[in-house]
């Protein structure tokens, strides 16, 4: 059986592709046909278990699964897991990823090493351990959550917005390397978004950011799960980054 | 003026330290150890720098030179990783304690030089995408963060120089090169560093979160 595989696929944008390739499963289109959907959480648990039973509920093959990538005995792990498993992953959506907004220049290099660990490192080592099960399941796809932080800048998320175009670099270097395997690698890079990630933050956080967009408002998860989506089937679209900013006009 | 080049062992920092050199400037050096060595620590080092009561006014963080993605990942990608993640927290740690240096003071210009990883196309030269593009985001938040200290940073996007590769592996490129010129001509190294140098001598510097190409045709800097 072939998986797909969605880190952090239980709470916000993550949770919004996993229901999204959900429908895809019970359409029965070809490149999510038979597959099992695999989503990871990194801490909690019980939101994870509640979405699998929401999953279940609807017939969806699917499995949580705990994975942390800022430690490499949990992505190995979790690696081992899979292999195990799975004869081949069709689709690797890389969604998860934290944040630690706050000044720069006073950051503790720890919480700066932490992000990096996590966002950049942790994500590229999950992907290249998973490559020879990706490249067993062509045509397959490998999408990155960058972010327009990581296009733009943001002051106050130095670190963030580097692990984003960190990983912005990568699916260039990763489609380079890949050549014509039948490996589709992409990022999409979500402006504001309505998740827990930025509820918290005070409207002079955002509002600014938002009225210099087209749209001044912000995204909901589907928006980014709906381009998701358009990346999982063979084409022309390779090694780029889409925005899903509400139109930033810079 | 006072100057400090992080990394200062390529050709295109040799050819801007001799520059700087010939126009009168102090110019301290500062090498990225290698992978097995200690991590250089950029705290320590300003501060005990800002000891003698002197502050740096350019910065130059050179990731042209010392490490070539597109090799290593192809002939160890776990070694790669490693590599990958000290080069990016020593870019932000550079950026980080350089900044604060320059923001106590009376600020200052850091200026972050990447290769363009596009040509490596074409010719062997180095190709650092996930470095270029994580640099670039970060220059970016950065300058936002920094500028009301009067510290100013910018990320020249710079062509391979002539000196990259040698003259029949251009010219067996020259085909592929179309897309930058139809007629693509490589700068030398001594070249592209007018620029830099020019811009750090600016009396009065305009521009910061920029990212800025340098060499002959596109190179890409926005996506």
């Amino acid at each position: 059986m072939k998986a797909v595989i969605i880190t952090g696929g239980t709470r916000g944008i993550g949770r919004a592709i996993a229901d999204a390739i959900a429908d895809k499963m019970l359409a029965k289109e070809p490149e999510v046909d038979g597959v099992r959907l695999v989503v990871t959480y990194r801490s909690q648990a019980v939101h994870a278990k509640a979405f699998l039973a929401a999953l279940h509920a609807r017939g969806v093959a699917a499995e949580a699964l705990s994975l942390d990538l800022s430690s490499i005995s949990s992505v190995e792990s979790f690696v081992c897991y899979v292999r195990k498993s799975f004869s081949g992953i069709r689709a690797l959506i890389n969604n998860a990823g934290s944040t630690d907004d706050g000044s720069f220049l006073t950051k503790a290099d720890d919480a700066i090493d932490r992000l990096v660990g996590t966002n950049l490192i942790g994500t590229i080592r999950l992907t290249e351990l998973l490559l020879p099960l990706i490249k067993d399941a062509t045509p397959a796809f490998i999408v990155f959550m960058a972010s327009a932080a990581g296009i733009y800048g943001k002051a106050g998320q130095v670190p963030y917005a580097t692990t984003k175009g960190g990983l912005i670099g990568y699916t260039q270097l990763l489609a380079r390397r890949l050549k014509k395997q039948g490996i589709f690698v992409n990022a999409v890079a979500p402006g504001f978004i309505a998740t827990d990630m930025v509820a918290n933050l005070a409207p002079m956080m955002f509002e600014p950011t938002l009225n210099s967009t087209s749209l001044g408002s912000m995204g909901e998860p589907v928006d980014v799960a709906h381009v998701v989506c358009g990346l999982l089937k063979p084409g022309y679209v390779q090694a780029t980054t889409i925005k899903v900013d509400g139109g930033f006009l810079r | 003026m006072l100057y400090l080049i992080v990394n200062g062992g390529g050709v295109i920092s040799k050819s801007l330290i001799d520059q700087l050199e010939k126009a009168s400037h102090e110019v301290h050096t500062l090498r990225l150890p290698n992978v097995d060595d200690s991590a250089l620590d950029f705290k320590s080092y300003f501060e005990t720098f800002a000891k003698s009561g002197r502050c740096y006014k350019n910065i130059f963080i050179d990731l042209t030179h010392g490490f070539n993605e597109i090799n290593v990942f192809n002939n160890d990608a776990l070694k790669a990783i490693f590599e990958l993640e000290r080069r990016i927290k020593e870019m932000l740690s550079a950026l980080k304690y350089g900044a604060q240096h320059m923001a106590r003071s009376d600020g200052g210009r850091i200026w972050v030089l990447c290769l363009d990883h596009s040509v490596s196309m074409s010719i062997g030269s180095a190709s650092n995408p996930v470095t270029n593009y994580a640099a670039m985001a970060a220059v970016q938040c950065v300058a936002k963060e920094v500028m009301h200290f009067d510290v100013m940073v910018n990320l020249f996007l710079i062509h391979p120089p002539r000196e990259e590769a040698d003259s029949a592996e251009w010219r067996k490129a020259k085909n592929n090169l179309h897309p930058y010129g139809l007629k693509y001509k490589p700068q030398s190294a001594a070249h592209l560093c007018e620029t830099l140098h020019l811009y750090s001598e600016l009396k009065n510097l305009t521009t910061t979160g920029a990212l800025i190409p340098l060499g002959s045709g596109i190179a890409i800097a926005n996506i």
